[in-house]
């Protein structure tokens, strides 16, 4: 834990215009990023849950400097990556890579799996021959769990599955250390996910990859990450050990989206859903707690201010004035969250 | 007497690379006021099941080779179309994968539960009016008095989908048939979309066909579940059996693979995925080419297995008296 994070994100923020009309009049402004800060240590797999427009997505493209932030900084390996210089960037980019969530957007139609395996090892210098790009590309496909013949395909040949696993392998074929996973899985059949998982598992075991974990699955979140994040209209509202996360969530909407996951074994209405409502507009965020018009929990002051990160006891933060004055309380509360549903009293017979 | 009787369904599709068989004597029955899920990967047919027992398969490519879809008695699949649109659409309702595709997007909402309320019943404009507003209340569209005028882009998917199962709700049918209703949603919207598909269901008596590759989903709404794999249908039971006690090993598998089921961090089970000669495919039990309990005998067609009184499968190798 004491060594220097592989990454570190500190206070960023982002917005968006909206505009209108053909001459892009700005009507409006998107807070999508408010305020964000994590670091993640390598080999210490950081998920980010929220639902859509909580903004991980734009998080994910922050940190690998798709996008440009309007405030806060990113560090990587101590490096600031608002200093470095294009060339020292685009040279960067060899180290950390993303797989997005729709392949068929993020792969080059017009050009098959074998050059779109091969481009990213010739851009980065990375194969000594043609041979060697070939058996690097065919080696990246079967550790994907696909085949030699996929090579001369192209992507409209290939099933969801199939092109997903290409873009992975595409994101391999660098040997980055660092990869950001956005919502990898969602498209994907319940063994093509199994086969996935494993092999990021494995990736992480064998060659210390890193990764920045983005779902909403919230069962495969706590299969693969170590730490957690959980977002709320831009903002970290908890963030922690996974394991502690899930067992005893302590922002009243962790508790919410933990008790709302459906699962197997379980009846739905056999108990009260916690929350009601759907998340704000990044257009119109509430005062104070962005949270408070659906949290059950809400005081006078959760209107007026906006809780900070506070740490507890078990290096474990959580965003909540009425929870953050509870502090650290080990014992499990009687929430419905706790009342015998939570993920890990789900257990084989 | 079941409401809605499958027998035999065989649909084959033609593709440029020959015929696919996408349902292979399929066969389940919904009783009235059952919750029934299907659940399956995708290719596994179960789209293709909620569209040929209503007569919505586009045809061709499609084709129905054999079988039956009885709904109260009556056979769908040999009535015209004429006569099939007085069932469908008012007898049972449909809820569909995408909202936003399902929805028109140049008409107000409003506008389009009054279309459907109108074909289904005879009233005046303005209990029309009125019979839309309580419709959208019903299924949680907030001052839905004020949003008549509204179009589908100004929802959320969320509220989309609620228009959606409004519309479906608008001939007040008896059986429900909802094709993966909550796919692209939130997990909090998802829950609430769960529970208002629950309380209709309890209100108005509803069965259900729930349409589902998400056995997490299925096990929460459905009391009984329809297991298919590559067309066939493997077992067919009380949710609560299948899911403590699953006999084939498909079952066994794909329950395997949700990862709440094992340790954080461990490898989950991954199944082989061989190429399979097409002439093989259509014979026998499908899933032998991938299952660790094969054998020869598999090639042949699987016997009907029997644990307790409503939980079947189909298989020469159940899980049954091991209790690994």
């Amino acid at each position: 834990m004491s060594a220097a994070p592989l990454v570190r994100v500190e206070g960023l923020s982002k917005s968006f215009p909206v505009t209108t009309g053909w001459l892009r009049r700005r009507v409006a402004r998107a807070d999508v990023v408010r305020q964000v800060s994590f670091s993640i240590t390598a080999g210490e797999p950081l998920a980010l849950v929220g639902e859509s427009g909580s903004g991980k997505s734009t998080i994910a493209r922050l940190v690998l400097r798709l996008l440009k932030q309007d405030r806060g900084t990113v560090h990587y390996r101590g490096t600031d990556l608002d200093s470095l210089p294009e060339r020292d960037l685009r040279a960067w980019r060899r180290h950390a890579q993303i797989v997005f969530q729709d392949p068929l957007a993020s792969l080059n139609p017009r050009l098959n799996v074998r050059e779109a395996l091969v481009a990213p090892m010739h851009l980065h210098r990375l194969a000594s021959s043609e041979e060697d790009s070939e058996r690097q590309a065919s080696e990246l496909l079967s550790k994907v769990g696909l085949r030699d013949e996929h090579l001369s395909r192209y992507p409209h040949e290939l099933s969801s599955g199939q092109r997903q696993r290409v873009s992975l392998a595409r994101a391999l074929a660098v040997r980055p250390e660092f990869l950001v996973a956005d919502e990898i899985l969602s498209a994907l059949d319940a063994n093509v996910q199994a086969q996935i998982v494993n092999l990021l598992i494995e990736l992480k075991a064998k060659l210390g990859l890193s990764y920045l974990f983005i779902s909403h699955d919230l069962a495969m979140v706590r299969h693969l990450s170590d730490r957690v994040a959980v977002l709320y209209a831009g903002r970290i509202v908890e963030i922690g050990s996974t394991a502690r996360v899930f067992s005893t969530p302590r922002h009243p909407y962790t508790e919410a989206l933990l008790a709302a996951a459906p699962r197997v074994g379980h009846k739905t209405a056999r108990q009260p859903r916690l929350i009601e409502g759907e998340p704000p507009s990044p257009l119109e965020l509430p005062n104070g707690c962005a949270f408070h018009p659906r949290c059950p929990l809400a005081q006078e002051v959760c209107r007026r201010k906006m809780p900070e990160l506070q740490m507890d006891r078990y290096g474990n933060s959580v965003a909540c004035h009425v929870r953050s004055s509870t502090e650290g309380d080990p014992s499990p509360r009687p929430t419905p969250a706790n009342d015998g549903r939570s993920l890990d009293r789900l257990a084989p017979k | 007497m079941s409401l809605l009787n499958v027998h035999d369904l065989t649909v084959e599709y033609s593709t440029e690379a020959g015929t696919a068989r996408a349902l292979d004597g399929v066969d389940f029955s919904v009783q009235p006021g059952e919750i029934v899920g299907i659940v399956g990967e995708s290719g596994s047919g179960k789209s293709t099941i909620g569209l040929s027992i209503v007569g919505l398969l586009r045809e061709p490519p499609a084709r129905v080779v054999s079988g039956r879809s009885e709904f109260d008695g009556r056979d769908l699949l040999a009535l015209s179309p004429r006569q099939l649109r007085t069932i469908r659409g008012r007898r049972i309702g449909m809820v569909f994968q995408d909202p936003t595709a399902a929805l028109n997007p140049v008409l107000p909402v409003g506008d389009q539960v009054a279309e459907v309320l109108s074909c289904h019943h005879k009233m005046g404009t303005q209990q029309l009016r009125e019979q839309t507003v309580s419709l959208l209340l019903k299924v949680g569209i907030a001052g839905a008095e004020e949003r008549l005028d509204a179009y589908p882009h100004q929802f959320s998917v969320g509220m989309q989908q609620r228009i959606g199962i409004a519309l479906a709700l608008s001939g007040s049918p008896e059986l429900l048939i909802a094709d993966e209703p909550t796919p692209a949603l939130d997990t909090t919207v998802q829950a609430q979309l769960l529970d208002l598909m629950a309380e209709v269901q309890r209100d108005r008596g509803l069965a259900v066909l729930l349409i589902s590759h998400d056995l997490a989903v299925i096990s929460e709404l459905c009391q009984k579940v329809v297991v298919l794999y590559s067309g066939r249908v493997m077992e067919n039971g009380p949710v609560g059996d299948v899911l403590s006690s699953p006999l084939p090993p498909y079952s066994r598998a794909l329950l395997a693979s949700t990862p709440a089921l094992t340790i954080p961090g461990e490898a989950l089970p991954v199944l082989p995925d061989p190429v399979v000669d097409a002439a093989e495919l259509y014979s026998g039990c499908r899933f032998r080419f991938r299952c660790p309990r094969a054998s020869e005998r598999c090639k042949e067609t699987p016997p009907e297995v029997e644990k307790g009184r409503r939980h079947r499968s189909w298989c020469f190798h159940p899980h049954i008296g091991d209790s690994s």
